[in-house]
């Protein structure tokens, strides 16, 4: 049962001024060394716990009467089990304690609507929460373990350990150590204890732990929360397309799919890898030694041709364009290209990006549909930076033209100083 | 000029042409085989003219900050018609203007023009000759390139060599301790205002020694004269002489839009003050004797001596005594050649050399 | 006869002015051409013209070219095309990896076609991988002229 005056006591407190200025007699005593040795978990609670800053006091969760005790110097008064109050849960009770305020749709939306309600409920589906409760396996993770106990801050502050991009490193404490996961097994293998490693270099990687971009997927965007499961080939794919939508939709209307599927090949992960995503490179298509595609595609197959002629139009697309740009550095070095040379350069390097995404269509025909138009672009690009580097002609024209006009002016000049020269005496003294 | 027409007349009534007609044509210029070098200070004046004029129309276009100046000067060269030409001009002209400064500095040094009385004429030249550097130097900058940006960081170093107050004066080149906006802001003060003035007003005391004392006549000339071996000649400053200088300027001036017309001036890539410096910024052509020099010897020798030697240079007509009585000192004749010589070859040495 | 009339040195004499003329012309018209100032609206890139009044109508965009990139110019649904405050300028590279975005009319969006990257109208990101939101731009009314600006509004 909770305590509606509490609750009554709270709103009304919250209502009047700072919650954590509220007189508390376990917080009294618990910060007191008179009456406890250890009093980190009552300074805990009052430094930024968001149970607290909501207003809710330890009787809330722990019962007993928080008003009591302090003042008659008798903790009795306080934790007394006649007022509800409770031992405090062992590890394996952690997730109902937490869940009884949280799995309660009604009480949850006077704090937080958004905050869902469902997390007990997907706890008991993940690895987490069938080892728990299925093999009283106590070593896995319980909602302390990630979220904290008194100190709990909500995963939008960048301090939680739950924030999106601590997440990896929460991971990490159980599952990059071999002592802890030893024993594990996924699909008869022991799990590993990688995955950090692996997923610190790749992309998504870099861009949460070192850029601290928290658009880019963290261990949960893939694997879900407290739902946390190795996810099956499917959902995957539909993590990354959450994102990559178009590689996603050209993905799925393409050859592969089917294919694939019947083969239990997963999707993205098959030529990217999972936790390693590896920076992706045009030499993973085509027919040359490190293409992926001769994984599966013989020689001369239909798949080898395919491979074959969209990475040779993508090869071509990229030399029209290296080709065209060194030409428009020129110009503009030069001083004969102003910028719309580069601007048009611009539409025909779209056409490099966009083929990089079109390539997941695996149809040869749409992949030189973009890079032809690319070429052509950059190849008319070329062709204006060229002209005004060859230079027009009507310069050259102008300069004729004034080249003859001096010409002209000087011969007619010295004509006119050979006549002057001819009427002047040049001896000294006659002028 | 048979008939005087009325505009003639007209103007002949006001500012009394006639006599200003009577003044041209009995100003003279000695006429001798070694006549020809007078021809090079008026060619000075034309490309220096030129650059004002040609200056003056890329004011119009020009933006002189960090943020625009490439742009703009982009936008010249792109956009407005014969915008390329004009800089082109301009730039060409420029250099032509630096090289015949010296053409004519060191073949009045070699005719000993700066000889008694005229020792003011060639003080006022050698300070044009720094002003013209200055000009080639500050304009450099101001299209905001890469090199000449790279150019300009190692130029102003210089500047910590001058004893004591050598930290303040890079400061005030640079408009700050680093090269940045501030200093193209500053150097486009310099080009288009500072020196111009001070140019114009030299010059006018140049030309107004020369036209007060008229051109000298070499030694060697006059000996042969007065031994009677030669005759004295001298022909008219108008028409006879002004019309071989047109002859000059019209051949320089074809010249010039020759090479802007087929080779265009570059535009070079905007400056990135982030980019790493390439090893071998090289400065002007003018100025790569002098550079080239310290890297044999220690940078503060060299830039001391380098002020010493222009000083020196400023004030040499007072040390040349003997041409002064008018004799013919074969020293100076050996020290101008020299100079030459070790100007072109340092400079030559400057370009082939592989970089240190 | 002429020959005989006028002199060898009038002949000259006109030669000369011939000459003169000639060059004069050849020197004053690429100077008077140079000083007429260019259609372009001038070099430097805080701020050029993306347009004019009543180029686009209501729920339409096009691509400007601002400096060497390309802009957007959108004259959002109902707006007035009189009115500055209709319209909505933004740079049009794809904060992702630098495709040029369009403005689409059936979901009144801005669109990356690259990676289907979605923008609403404040340029914010609604879907797709952009990390970013594109970069604003200020928009005013000059006469009939749509300039556009990348100073902050
Ligand atoms: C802006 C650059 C200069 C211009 C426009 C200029 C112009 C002229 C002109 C038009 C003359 C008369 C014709 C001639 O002797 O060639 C002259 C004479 C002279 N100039 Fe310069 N000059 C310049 C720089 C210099 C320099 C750098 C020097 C030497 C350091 C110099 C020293 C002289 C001397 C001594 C004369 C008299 C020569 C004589 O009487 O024989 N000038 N200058
Ligand atoms: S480049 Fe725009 S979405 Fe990828």
């Amino acid at each position: 049962m909770r305590n509606l005056t509490a609750i009554f006591l709270t709103i009304l407190f919250a209502s009047i001024g700072s919650a954590s200025a509220r007189e508390s007699s376990c917080i009294s005593c618990h910060l007191s060394h008179d009456w406890v040795a250890d009093t980190t978990i009552a300074a805990d609670f009052i430094s930024g716990d968001i149970h607290r800053n909501m207003g809710l006091d330890c009787s809330d969760c722990h019962g007993g009467d928080s008003r009591k005790g302090f003042k008659e110097g008798d903790p009795e008064l306080a934790m007394n089990p006649a007022r509800g109050y409770k031992a405090p849960p062992n590890r394996a009770g952690i997730p109902n304690f937490c869940a009884r305020c949280h799995s309660d749709i009604e009480y949850m939306k006077k704090y937080n609507p958004k905050l869902p309600t469902d997390q007990l409920k997907l706890y008991r589906t993940s690895v987490h929460g069938k080892q728990l409760y299925g093999k009283n396996d106590t070593k896995v993770a319980v909602c302390t373990d990630c979220h904290g106990i008194h100190k709990i801050l909500p995963s939008g502050d960048s301090r939680s350990k739950v924030y999106h991009n601590n997440i990896p490193g929460t991971c990490k404490s159980c599952h990059s150590d071999p002592g802890h996961m030893r024993g594990y097994k996924y699909k008869g293998k022991p799990i590993p204890t990688d995955q950090f490693d692996e997923y610190s270099k790749s992309i998504h990687g870099i861009l949460v732990l070192e850029k601290g971009d928290n658009a880019a997927p963290s261990c949960n965007n893939c694997h879900g929360n407290h739902g946390a499961t190795p996810p099956n080939l499917a959902s995957v794919s539909a993590a990354c397309g959450e994102c990559h939508a178009s590689n996603r939709d050209f993905f799925n209307n393409s050859p592969h799919k089917e294919a694939w599927k019947e083969m239990g090949y997963p999707e993205c992960e098959q030529c990217h890898d999972n936790h390693y995503i590896h920076p992706s490179s045009d030499e993973m298509l085509g027919v040359a030694a490190g293409s992926l595609c001769l994984e599966c595609h013989d020689d001369d197959s239909k798949g080898y041709m395919a491979a074959s002629l969209m990475k040779a139009s993508i090869d071509s697309l990229k030399a029209a364009l290296e080709i065209s740009e060194a030409t428009v550095r020129e110009a503009e070095v030069k001083g004969v290209e102003g910028g719309q040379a580069r601007f048009d350069l611009g539409a025909a390097k779209d056409n490099l990006t966009r083929v990089r995404a079109v390539v997941h269509t695996f149809d040869p025909k749409q992949v030189t549909e973009i890079t032809s138009a690319g070429i052509k672009t950059a190849e008319e690009v070329q062709l204006t930076a060229k002209a005004a580097l060859g230079d027009i002609k009507t310069r050259q024209i102008g300069l004729g033209v004034s080249l003859i006009f001096i010409l002209f002016f000087v011969v007619a000049l010295l004509r006119k100083i050979r006549q002057v020269d001819k009427k002047t005496d040049f001896t000294v003294g006659d002028h | 000029m048979a008939e005087k027409n009325a505009l003639y007349k007209w103007f002949d009534e006001r500012v009394d042409l006639v006599n200003l007609e009577k003044f041209l044509r009995h100003k003279t210029v000695p006429y001798h085989r070694h006549s020809l070098w007078y021809y090079v200070g008026g060619m000075c004046l034309y490309l220096f003219i030129v650059q004002v004029i040609t200056g003056i129309l890329l004011l119009l276009y020009y933006k002189p900050t960090a943020e625009a100046a490439y742009e703009s000067v982009q936008y010249i060269m792109t956009e407005v018609p014969f915008g390329w030409l004009i800089r082109s001009i301009h730039s060409y002209a420029a250099n032509l203007f630096i090289g015949f400064v010296f053409l004519h500095m060191f073949s009045v040094f070699l005719m000993k023009g700066y000889r008694k009385p005229r020792e003011i004429t060639w003080i006022t030249g050698a300070l044009l000759l720094f002003l013209a550097m200055g000009f080639g130097f500050s304009g450099y900058l101001l299209p905001w390139n890469q090199l000449a940006y790279l150019a300009t960081n190692v130029g102003t170093n210089f500047a910590v060599m001058v004893p004591f107050v050598g930290k303040w004066v890079l400061e005030f080149l640079r408009g700050g301790t680093e090269v940045t906006g501030a200093t193209l802001t500053r150097f486009f003060g310099f080009h288009v205002a500072v020196l111009p003035g001070i140019a114009t007003a030299l010059l006018g005391a140049h030309l107004l020694f020369v036209q007060r004392q008229g051109m000298s006549v070499p030694i060697s000339i006059e000996k042969e004269i007065n031994a009677g071996k030669a005759k004295r000649l001298e022909i008219p400053f108008f028409p006879n002489f002004l019309y071989r200088d047109v002859v000059g300027w019209s051949l320089a001036f074809g010249l010039i839009i020759l090479l802007s017309s087929l080779f265009p001036w570059e535009l070079g890539e905007k400056a990135d003050i982030l980019k790493p410096a390439p090893p071998h910024v090289k400065p002007e052509w003018f100025f790569v004797f002098m550079y080239q020099t310290l890297k044999y010897v220690p940078k503060a020798v060299g830039v001391f001596g380098f002020a010493i030697a222009g000083g020196i240079w400023v004030l040499l007509p007072f040390f040349d005594s003997k041409s002064n009585r008018g004799e013919f000192n074969r020293l100076y004749t050996i020290i101008g050649i020299a100079a030459v010589v070790y100007m072109v070859v340092f400079t030559i040495i400057g370009y082939v050399a592989p970089g240190e | 006869m002429a020959d005989e009339k006028i002199p060898r040195r009038d002949a000259i004499n006109y030669l000369l002015g011939a000459g003169i003329g000639a060059l004069g012309a050849a020197t004053l018209y690429p100077i008077a051409r140079y000083i007429i100032p260019p259609p372009a609206s001038g070099s430097g890139t805080s701020s050029v013209s993306a347009g004019k009044v009543g180029e686009l109508k209501p729920n339409e965009g096009k691509i400007f070219k601002f400096g060497n990139a390309p802009g957007i110019l959108i004259l959002k649904p109902g707006g007035d095309p009189a009115s500055a405050l209709s319209y909505a300028a933004f740079t049009a590279v794809c904060t992702h990896l630098n495709c040029t975005v369009q403005y689409r009319t059936d979901i009144k969006e801005i669109w990356c076609a690259c990676h289907n990257g979605h923008f609403d109208l404040n340029g914010k990101v609604i879907s797709g991988p952009p990390p970013e939101a594109l970069r604003e731009f200020r928009v005013a009314i000059k006469g009939d002229e749509i300039f556009v600006s990348s100073e902050e509004a």
